[in-house]
């Protein structure tokens, strides 16, 4: 598995684009011309469609027209249009140019034109006239539509395709940097980038953005793509891939021709509103982003052909990605593969945030965490408040991964479902703490782990087990196995809401920095106690509720009301939420707080907690509160969540919650603790 | 709403016309919209009868399944509407896609104030790659949002097979939100 997701990950470089022969595309019908837009109406439209600024040719700020459907190559004015890509591709553009292309018109080759534009004066490619989109048939050229070394470029409104009889690398849209610094701004809008005959690596591509070379630090910035529509292309349907990619929690990949390169981190990376169908392989792969966006996409029949691991939409090496209001069904899990689910947080993929998106019907599952795959360390991975309907294998393919959250999700599986909760495997530790989810399980799937002791890698706190119960359903103090009563389970008005009765309301756990919002966009309680589930049915007011623990993220800086060893102290040295945690000395070192309580009342004691060093312990834990005292320990260097639930006495009024770092001599921390009722 | 063929005559005088109306086939294009209160989920759904923008007949007695999203996409709108309006559009694209199999049918209508410019109109339909998915519009002064009591823009109906409105979305409609409800409806 380690292996395949390593090969998963394989870079395949190419630098340099020759021309090739064109040949003429045949010319098939768009697939929804339809009613009475013709001709004549195209015809009479495209006359005073854009506005040309027809002036000598280099100069900035002109417009240049292609109509490929001429019959002479004019002087690029609209009354006299170029005619073939040959004369767009010897010319260099500047600032504030635009290359319009007459919609139905189809140009063959390769469209690669040449130069830069600028700030607030970038290069347009579009569309002038009225119908359908302008063709480029790449027929069978490594790259339809290629930009080389050049920045301050706008496509829109394309067709693009690159056909061929036999398979090799090949994209529909490549911008590569090589060497080159900084490129900055790109906007790629509403190209169709269909029926691109790449081979099934992962150099073929829809639409593709890359950086080579070893010798100047380079990354994109400012690319924004979006309204695309990509569908039946090989392998994948939109990437990115840097040869600046030694990232620190990643030194094993390094792929730069045998140099150790810098990681070199893109910025202001966004995939918007894009439709991806029908790829041989993956969907969407964002690569070595920092704080990239991936929102409202839709991705549906990926992994049709590539016998590789593959997913709908993941981030590899990244830090900070979100992804959100995607929607990804029926990825394909093929024979002998592991993945084909909607979403990976992949190798190295640090903090990464998966929030409100639909999942259905997909041969892998929903989530793969894959972060610590080939020898990497990432982690951090929030999944909060998505659907996941109907997907097949498991909920979670779970193969390394530290420190995540699952929560607030709603899972529904269907009768005769198989589907697992959880997979883990592939010799990794992954650490999460799911709470609040609930699974609906009317199949049969259950957990499994590499081996029973991995089992308390999974830290499971006030979720809905539903339906069917295996022997090692988690414990969980916060444990429920009534019906959530959905409005309408399986979908229909309200779908997945609560009913008033529900017992899933009002009893989720609080969550810090829970995102504010649930998967509708209602709020959600950050005081009050929040529904289970990815819908907020509930309503709530913070002002008006206390907490029963005070002051348990340390986020102010203060330390009351705990009271605390000599050597305890609020820190911002570490924390797991909000940038401050409470700190422990070397043991014994401990922190106290006495909470009010009701007598004969369960309860729940949560909170994340971290070591110096693998030989301490430090636990969670209460006392005087009417039994015995009960503690939660880990000896995890990385931030983990334990929970514990206590039953007050007949007459008990307080109890005494506690982080105790009773083993060791570094440090230990503790962060984000809450009590609540069960 | 059955997309159905009309007489080619007809068809064209309704393009030319560039109207949208509501039980009054296609000659009335000068009659100002009579502008309901907002409809409501429980409500019966208005009759509409149009054409899109590349003209194929829309026409309905208001029995669905049918998705129809009223959206701000075209120039005078907003940023935001536009934003809103193209993140909607993937959204009703991908429920066209999954479901027109099973029954569901798809509008958008343009629910600009004031008449869209119609050549916009038809490059939008390209440009959103719109497949199976009609665009109703530009219409003289926003018939069909008028007969549904639009007054914000994005909007987005569900009506059932009994001419209902079985839910309403304000705000950009996703796919999480619209997915589960389109589902049931098509069973």
């Amino acid at each position: 598995m380690i292996g395949i997701n390593q090969l998963k990950e394989e870079l395949v470089l190419r630098t340099t684009v020759g021309s090739t022969a064109r040949k003429a595309p045949p010319r098939t019908a768009a697939a929804f011309i339809r009613g009475v837009l013709r001709a004549a109406t195209a015809a009479a439209l495209t006359a005073g469609a854009l506005v040309a600024t027809a002036g000598a040719a280099q100069a900035a700020n002109t417009a240049y027209y292609v109509d490929c459907s001429a019959a002479t190559d004019g002087s690029g004015t609209q009354a006299s249009p170029w005619n073939t890509l040959a004369t767009v591709n010897a010319r260099t553009f500047g600032p504030g140019d635009q290359i319009l292309f007459k919609r139905g018109a189809t140009c063959t080759g390769q469209l690669y034109p040449k130069g830069s534009g600028a700030a607030g004066s970038p290069i347009i490619v579009d569309a002038y006239g009225t119908g359908a989109q302008p063709k480029i048939s790449g027929n069978g050229v490594p790259d339809a539509v290629y930009l080389y070394n050049q920045e301050y470029w706008e496509l829109r409104n394309l067709d693009v395709s690159n056909t061929a009889s036999t398979t090799a690398v090949r994209t529909g849209v490549r911008i590569v940097l090589n060497d080159f610094g900084t490129g900055d701004y790109y906007r790629i809008k509403n190209l169709n980038v269909h029926d691109v005959s790449g081979d099934l690596t992962k150099a073929s591509v829809g639409i593709s953005l890359d950086v080579y070379g070893t010798t100047t630090q380079t990354k994109f910035h400012d690319a924004i793509l979006d309204g695309n529509t990509v569908r039946h292309v090989d392998r994948t349907g939109i990437s990115n891939s840097t040869t600046w990619n030694c990232n620190p929690g990643w030194t094993g990949v390094c792929s730069g021709a045998g140099t150790a390169n810098a990681f070199v981190p893109w910025t202001g990376i966004v995939f918007r509103n894009n439709t991806i169908s029908d790829t041989g392989g993956d969907g969407l792969i964002m690569r070595n982003l920092d704080r990239g966006l991936a929102e409202h996409n839709t991705v549906y029949d990926a992994a049709q052909r590539s016998m590789e691991n593959n997913a709908g939409l993941w981030t590899v090496a990244g830090d900070g990605d979100v992804i959100q209001n995607n929607e990804v069904y029926r990825v394909k899990r093929q024979p002998g593969t592991d993945d084909g689910m909607a979403f990976d947080a992949d190798i190295a993929a640090d903090s990464s945030v998966f929030q409100y998106n639909y999942s259905h019907d997909n041969e892998g599952g929903f989530m793969l965490f894959c972060g610590q795959c080939a020898n990497a360390t990432g982690g951090g991975s929030v999944v909060r408040y998505n659907l996941s309907q109907n997907d097949k294998s498991r909920f979670l393919y779970a193969v390394g991964q530290t420190s995540s959250q699952v929560y607030n999700n709603t899972v529904y599986l269907p009768a005769g479902s198989t589907t697992k909760i959880i997979e883990d495997g592939a010799g990794k530790t992954t650490k999460v703490a799911l709470d609040s989810n609930i699974f609906y399980n009317l199949g049969t799937g259950g957990y499994s782990y590499e081996n029973a002791a991995k089992a308390a890698n999974y830290d499971w706190s006030n979720n809905t087990f539903y339906g069917h119960h295996p022997a090692n359903e988690p414990t969980d103090p916060g444990k429920s196995t009534a019906d959530p009563l959905f409005t309408n389970p399986g979908g229909g008005p309200g779908g997945y809401g609560l009913q008033a009765s529900s017992p899933a309301r009002g009893s989720g756990l609080v969550i810090t920095n829970n995102g504010g919002k649930d998967y509708n966009g209602n709020p959600v309680p950050a005081v009050c106690r929040p529904d289970r589930g990815a819908f907020q049915s509930s309503s709530f007011t913070d002002s008006s509720c206390s907490p029963l623990l005070a002051n348990g993220t340390f986020d102010s800086g203060a330390s009351a009301p705990w009271t605390l060893s000599p050597n305890a102290a609020v820190t911002t040295a570490a924390s797991h939420n909000g940038g401050r945690s409470l700190k422990l000395g070397a043991a014994p070192s401990t922190g106290e707080q006495t909470i009010a309580v009701l007598p004969n009342t369960t309860y729940i004691f949560t909170g994340w907690m971290k070591t110096g060093a693998a030989t301490d312990t430090v636990e969670l834990g209460v006392k005087n509160h009417g039994g015995s005292q009960l503690v939660a320990p880990t000896t995890s260097t990385t931030w983990v969540q334990k929970g514990l639930s206590f039953t007050t006495g007949p007459s008990t009024t307080t109890a005494t919650v506690f982080c105790y770092h009773n083993i060791g001599g570094g440090s230990a921390y503790c962060d984000d603790l809450q009590v609540v009722r069960k | 709403m059955k997309p159905a063929k009309r007489p080619p005559r007809m068809r064209a005088v309704c393009l030319l016309a560039a109207v949208s109306l509501f039980g009054s086939g296609c000659s009335g294009g000068e009659e100002q919209p009579e502008r309901r209160s907002q409809l409501a989920v429980g409500a019966k759904a208005p009759e509409v009868q149009a054409d899109d923008v590349l003209g194929a007949a829309v026409e309905s007695d208001g029995r669905g399944p049918v998705l129809v999203a009223f959206l701000r996409p075209t120039t005078g709108a907003t940023s935001a509407q536009q934003a809103a309006a193209r993140s909607s559009a993937v959204v009703a694209q991908s429920m066209a896609t999954q479901y027109a199999a099973r029954g569901l049918r798809v509008v958008i209508v343009d629910a600009a104030g004031t008449e869209a410019d119609r050549d916009e109109l038809v490059n939008l339909a390209y440009d959103w790659h719109l497949d199976g998915v009609q665009l109703l519009g530009p219409e003289a002064g926003g018939k069909t949002a008028a007969s549904f009591g639009v007054s914000a823009t994005p909007v987005t109906y569900l009506i059932g097979p009994d001419g209902i409105v079985d839910q309403r979305w304000a705000g950009t409609l996703s796919a999480q939100a619209v997915g589960p409800a389109v589902q049931h409806a098509v069973k």
